[in-house]
């Protein structure tokens, strides 16, 4: 029995996570804090809880069922106005025994993060390979961060491609080199995050310094791996064409390595995940941006001689 | 709306709002002539404001059919038509270009009175569509009413049927209406009138009529020349109709030189009005030689067809019977521009997008927003195998784009030597969100062509759509006007009888067999036997009534001028209807996929976890769940088709496989097998009520899965990847005739040469996974709910719902919100 990792979500048919149509596994747990993440619910390490109030009817099932009285009682719904101060669960009481969930009938409390096997992830991701021959697609691991998990991820790497499925490590490069450089052998290419170049910035929005994150990114080029770059837009921290230029001077100067820049714009769909997780998000109410908001940051890149796509 | 003039095209382009990008490039010929459409399609189950009955046809038809009471009854028919033919008023559009019209006045719609009593009586009562003055219409209506209905074909047919089977056809769980070749399907077949112009058929007959005269007359006497003084009759009324269309044609070309001659001050379109003059009176006497003129001929043809019977279908191939006379004027002579030819092409739509009938209200409920499932079929393969495609399909594709009907809609015949360059087009027609072409999977329904009904390959390779789906070539032995449209049956019915021994809850009576009381089941494989006798009695009881509707109709309802258009009829001298040994049927399967979904729950949820006894389910369901709301929960998690499980999945493929082989114990007047055919058209919606609850979860009145082998709305959870996997364990040349998958798609995905490398690697696995269809919604949930705010903003926004697409303003709410209900199946977000 190969080791367990927490993943929330095996998504085929992805086409923006790197070349062609791929399946894009997500696991759950991520040392950084990023202030606008888009996949809130890969953050802890451990299974969470969804609570959707649309779906919710107020049976109080659930209530009945949670034996550390996490669960608030039911309350009357307002029409289809969402109470913004109601969440179900008290937090600080749960254990995430997942009790609740099983009591729900109406899929309205749901668990984030099954344990899945090596085996049982490929032998779904699998499933779409001829999809990833005629697209030049194939799998992309994501979070999360799967360097946190260095010998899971470095197993399913290698047992997929031993299944001859072409990979993409979707990674924020914030781990330790020996861990980054044992994936080489089993990664087609990284798809590698580079959030800003301010490290004082970096550290006060995503809670980790970006030296390291720096430093693999310098290594990655000079050992020649192929590299896309992903860059999220956010308003308001990167987004500032004088930051993208030193972006821009950074990138080209590491060379050939760096086959591909995708601009990220920054969205907030993802608010209701947020709210399903009973959390605040500051980025609530900013406006997601439009591709042809940021299309001058692409040019600035481009000038730069580095191929860039908005939205990868 | 002084916003959207202001805007450039590059802009509207960029917005993706194709019907206002259509609407600023075509041409001011195109522009005008789509505006100028009185549609004739329903909205929910009435007719458009100002759309009214013609009561010419059906005065003129019954007249001469009064006065010929001698004669036979498919003589009487010619000679009916003819009189229509030779009296009923004809017009000219302003900038048209191609001529023949079904009615006499743009916005009418003709009434067939001798078709159905029921369809009589549907009229009598309909105030809205009796034109004025209303009183006196009325009353010559009830007079034609009360003359046609005991000797309507209904009528007929209904005395073969015993009443207690007329209550099942009524139902419309076995058979959606009456066995009645009028109402059937019809290929033409081009080659033939092509070759020869009607003036060359009727040289034909000429020959057959001396050689049958010479026999009867002339000839020592021989019984075996017996049937030839029917025969005789046979030849001698495709004659006189054939002469009557050839007539009505050269009217239009009379009409079109007087006006030309004494009323037309703009000289260019004076020149045009003789041209078309000419061509009128050329064909389709005579073999036409260019574009103009072979569209005209298959227009014309079309029509007179119509002013024969309500044929349910459309089916054709345009591109590769008008694609030689494309290439000839544009590429090689150069006597016509492509931007001329592209008019031509348009209007040829827009003119069978006018066409409609007076039609049955249960009808119009089910095709909702269009008059017929009229599909034609494009691309494919020539008879040697090479790729068919050519200029007049990107022309067609060209077109459709810029005219936005919803009918006719194309089906592409992709094969993997497709040329690139059509492709790029088709591509494009969904990408703007057109909802057509559909994809057909060509070898895998060339095979299926010859594997169920005996055509060599060289003609399998000729196969068009027959009506939303189905192949079937138009060559001499391949056109027939065979299937019927009443071949249906509700499937999901034969779960609910399987588990109430046959009782119907919604028409609470018994209807199929008794299997037995099924809460004493106590093993899967009772409940599944119970449910294959249930579905084969249902097949079974379909088949016998509309084998003797079909075998009956020569007799009881001969079509001479159909007749007289195909070569094998003109030879043997037998109506259209007259069995050859070709096979042409199939079963639509309305709501099947229920039925392993259904199978599947009981199967996990009662035998195999044994949370639920078979008493506990059959309680619930006849509370039709109601007070076991949370047991239902259970039932509507359990795994369902479309994620790629194989639990469920191989339920779904044991059921095609079991009713596969029942096909081949069914057959047809030609002793061809009935194969079945999954699909849905509007059915989903209508036939909501008609099904009880089932254990897939559903309730009474649920709106049912909208595919012939889609997963129900929102029950595909691994998105469409996964769709195709399940759908590919289907075998899609032995298990069905066809079966049709419904897949939408957000436009932003597909933007650009990424969005068609996607596209393009997406169809070509499709392909390889042997599935023989699949079509496109392209259109995401913000653009249709704002549709359904303001539906006035978007009069032209076209959707693709089940085997057809329609205009999403004219479809009911329900319908709607299906639509938007279905997994927008996002890529990567």
């Amino acid at each position: 029995m190969s080791q367990q990792v927490l993943i929330t979500n095996i998504q085929r048919y992805s086409i923006n996570d790197g070349p062609g149509i791929r399946t894009t596994v997500f696991v759950k747990g991520c040392r950084l804090n990023c202030a606008w993440c888009h996949n809130p619910e890969c953050i802890h390490f451990y299974p969470e809880i969804y609570w959707k109030p649309s779906l919710c009817r107020q049976c109080g099932m659930c209530f009945d069922s949670c034996a550390r009285g996490a669960i608030q009682p039911p309350i009357a719904l307002r029409g289809d106005e969402e109470d913004e101060h109601y969440y179900k669960i008290d937090l600080t009481r749960c254990d995430h025994c997942m009790k609740c969930v099983e009591a729900c009938f109406y899929g309205a409390l749901v668990r984030v993060g099954e344990p899945k096997t090596v085996e049982e992830i490929l032998d779904e991701v699998e499933r779409d390979m001829p999809f990833y021959i005629n697209s030049g697609g194939g799998m992309t691991l994501t979070g999360g961060e799967p360097t946190a998990f260095p010998e899971f991820t470095r197993e399913l790497l290698r047992g997929a491609k031993e299944r001859g499925i072409h990979n993409c490590l979707d990674t924020s490069g914030f781990c330790e080199w020996e861990i980054l450089d044992s994936m080489r052998p089993y990664t087609d290419i990284f798809l590698y995050d580079i959030k800003c170049l301010s490290g004082k910035q970096h550290l006060l929005r995503t809670g980790v310094n970006n030296s390291p994150i720096l430093a693999n990114l310098r290594r990655l080029a000079e050992v020649g791996a192929d590299v896309i770059v992903r860059i999220p837009v956010i308003p308001g921290f990167n987004d500032s064409p004088e930051h993208m230029e030193q972006v821009a001077r950074f990138l080209a100067g590491l060379g050939p390595s760096i086959i591909q820049v995708d601009l990220l714009p920054f969205h907030n769909w993802c608010q209701d995940k947020y709210r399903w997780l009973g959390r605040e998000w500051e980025y609530r109410d900013v406006e997601s941006l439009a591709a042809s908001e940021i299309a001058d940051l692409q040019d600035i890149l481009e000038e730069q001689g580095l191929a860039t796509t908005i939205g990868g | 709306m002084a916003a959207v003039e202001t805007r450039t095209i590059e802009e509207i382009e960029k917005s993706g709002q194709w019907w206002w990008w259509a609407e600023h490039k075509r041409s001011k010929r195109l522009d005008y002539l789509r505006k100028a459409v009185w549609k004739k399609g329903a909205k929910g189950s009435g007719y458009q404001p100002g759309v009214k009955v013609d009561l010419e046809r059906a005065v003129l038809f019954t007249e001469a059919f009064k006065a010929n009471e001698h004669d036979s009854l498919r003589m009487r028919y010619a000679k009916a038509l003819a009189n229509v033919f030779d009296n009923i008023t004809i017009f000219i559009q302003d900038h048209a270009q191609i001529m023949g019209y079904l009615g006499s006045r743009p916005h009418t719609i003709v009434w067939h009175p001798e078709i159905l009593f029921l369809l009589n009586e549907d009229l009598y009562n309909d105030r809205t569509v009796i034109p004025e003055p209303v009183d006196e219409n009325l009353k010559l209506i009830r007079e034609l009413c009360d003359y046609w209905n005991p000797q309507t074909t209904g009528a007929k047919v209904f005395n073969l049927v015993p009443p207690e089977e007329i209550v099942k056809l009524l139902t419309g769980v076995i058979g959606w209406g009456l066995p009645i070749s009028r109402i059937g399907y019809a290929t033409k077949q081009w080659d033939y009138m092509f070759r020869l112009g009607l003036e060359g058929i009727i040289a034909e007959i000429d020959e057959r009529i001396k050689e049958a005269e010479d026999r009867i007359y002339n000839k020592v006497p021989d019984p075996e020349d017996l049937p030839y003084y029917e025969k005789l009759d046979v030849w001698k009324s495709m004659k006189v109709v054939l002469e009557a269309v050839i007539r009505w044609a050269r009217r239009y070309s009379r009409l079109a030189k007087i006006i030309a001659e004494n009323f037309e001050t703009d000289p260019k379109r004076k020149e045009e009005l003789l041209r078309i003059a000419e061509v009128c009176w050329k064909v389709p006497a005579k073999p036409p030689e260019h574009l103009h003129e072979s569209l005209q001929f298959d227009h014309f043809i079309q029509i007179a067809c119509r002013y024969e019977a309500c044929e349910g279908a459309w089916p054709a191939r345009p591109d590769y019977w008008h694609g030689p006379f494309y290439d000839k004027d544009v590429n090689q002579d150069k006597v016509l521009t492509h931007e001329e030819a592209l008019d031509l092409t348009g209007e040829f739509l827009i003119r069978c997008y006018e066409v409609g009938w007076f039609w049955l209200m249960l009808a119009r409920d089910t095709l909702q927003g269009i008059t017929g499932t009229w599909v034609w079929t494009i691309g494919g393969v020539n008879e040697d195998g090479t790729d068919a495609c050519n200029d007049m399909t990107d022309c067609l594709l060209e077109a459709a784009r810029l005219v936005r009907v919803a009918n006719p809609t194309f089906a592409f015949r992709y094969h993997p030597n497709v040329r690139m360059k059509t492709l790029r087009e088709v591509f494009e027609c969904i990408r703007q969100g057109l909802g057509y072409p559909s994809m057909r999977n060509d070898p895998i329904l060339i095979t299926n062509a010859m594997h169920w009904h005996k055509h060599p390959l060289r003609e399998a390779r000729r196969w068009v759509h027959q009506a939303c789906m189905s192949p079937c070539p138009d060559t001499k032995l391949g056109c027939q006007p065979f299937r019927m449209a009443n071949a249906t049956i509700i499937a999901a019915k034969a779960i609910e009888y399987a588990l109430f021994d046959g009782y119907d809850n919604v028409l609470q009576m018994q209807f199929g067999p008794h299997t037995g009381d099924a809460s004493k089941f106590e093993t899967f494989e009772e409940l599944y036997q119970a449910w294959y006798t249930q579905v084969k009695w249902m097949m079974d009881t379909l088949v016998k009534l509309t084998n003797g509707g079909r075998y009956m109709a020569q007799f009881l309802d001969p079509r001479p001028l159909l007749s007289g258009l195909y070569e094998r009829c003109v030879e043997l001298g037998v109506d259209s209807s007259h069995p050859s040994e070709r096979g042409n049927s199939w079963i639509t399967f309305f709501a099947w996929m229920e039925t392993g979904d259904s199978l599947a729950a009981v199967k996990k949820l009662v035998f195999d976890e044994k949370k639920y006894t078979m008493a506990q389910l059959i309680e619930a369901l006849r509370n039709n769940w109601e007070g076991y709301e949370e047991m239902r929960m259970d039932f509507v998690r359990a795994p369902k088709w479309g994620n790629d499980d194989d639990y469920v999945d191989q339920i779904h493929v044991r059921c095609h496989r079991d009713v596969a082989k029942h096909s081949w114990e069914i057959k047809d007047p030609t002793g061809n097998p009935w194969p079945p055919l999954p699909e849905n058209i509007a059915a989903y919606v209508t036939n909501a009520t008609k099904v009880w609850a089932l254990p897939n979860g559903r309730r009474l009145g649920d709106t049912l899965y909208d595919g012939g082998c889609s997963p129900g709305a929102g029950l595909d959870k691994k998105g469409p990847t996964a769709v195709l996997r399940s759908v590919a364990k289907i075998d899609h040349i032995g298990d069905v005739r066809a079966t049709l998958l419904n897949q939408r798609l957000s436009p932003q995905q597909l933007a650009g040469e990424k969005g068609f490398h996607i596209w393009h690697s997406y169809i070509k696995t499709w392909a390889e996974l042997g599935i023989d269809h699949v079509q496109f919604n392209m259109v995401d949930n913000e653009t249709l709910k704002a549709a359904q705010r303001e539906p006035e903003k978007y009069p032209e926004l076209i959707v693709r719902i089940a085997g057809y697409s329609a205009h999403f303003v004219d479809l009911n709410k329900k319908t709607q919100d299906t639509i938007i209900a279905r997994n927008v199946q996002e890529l990567g977000v």
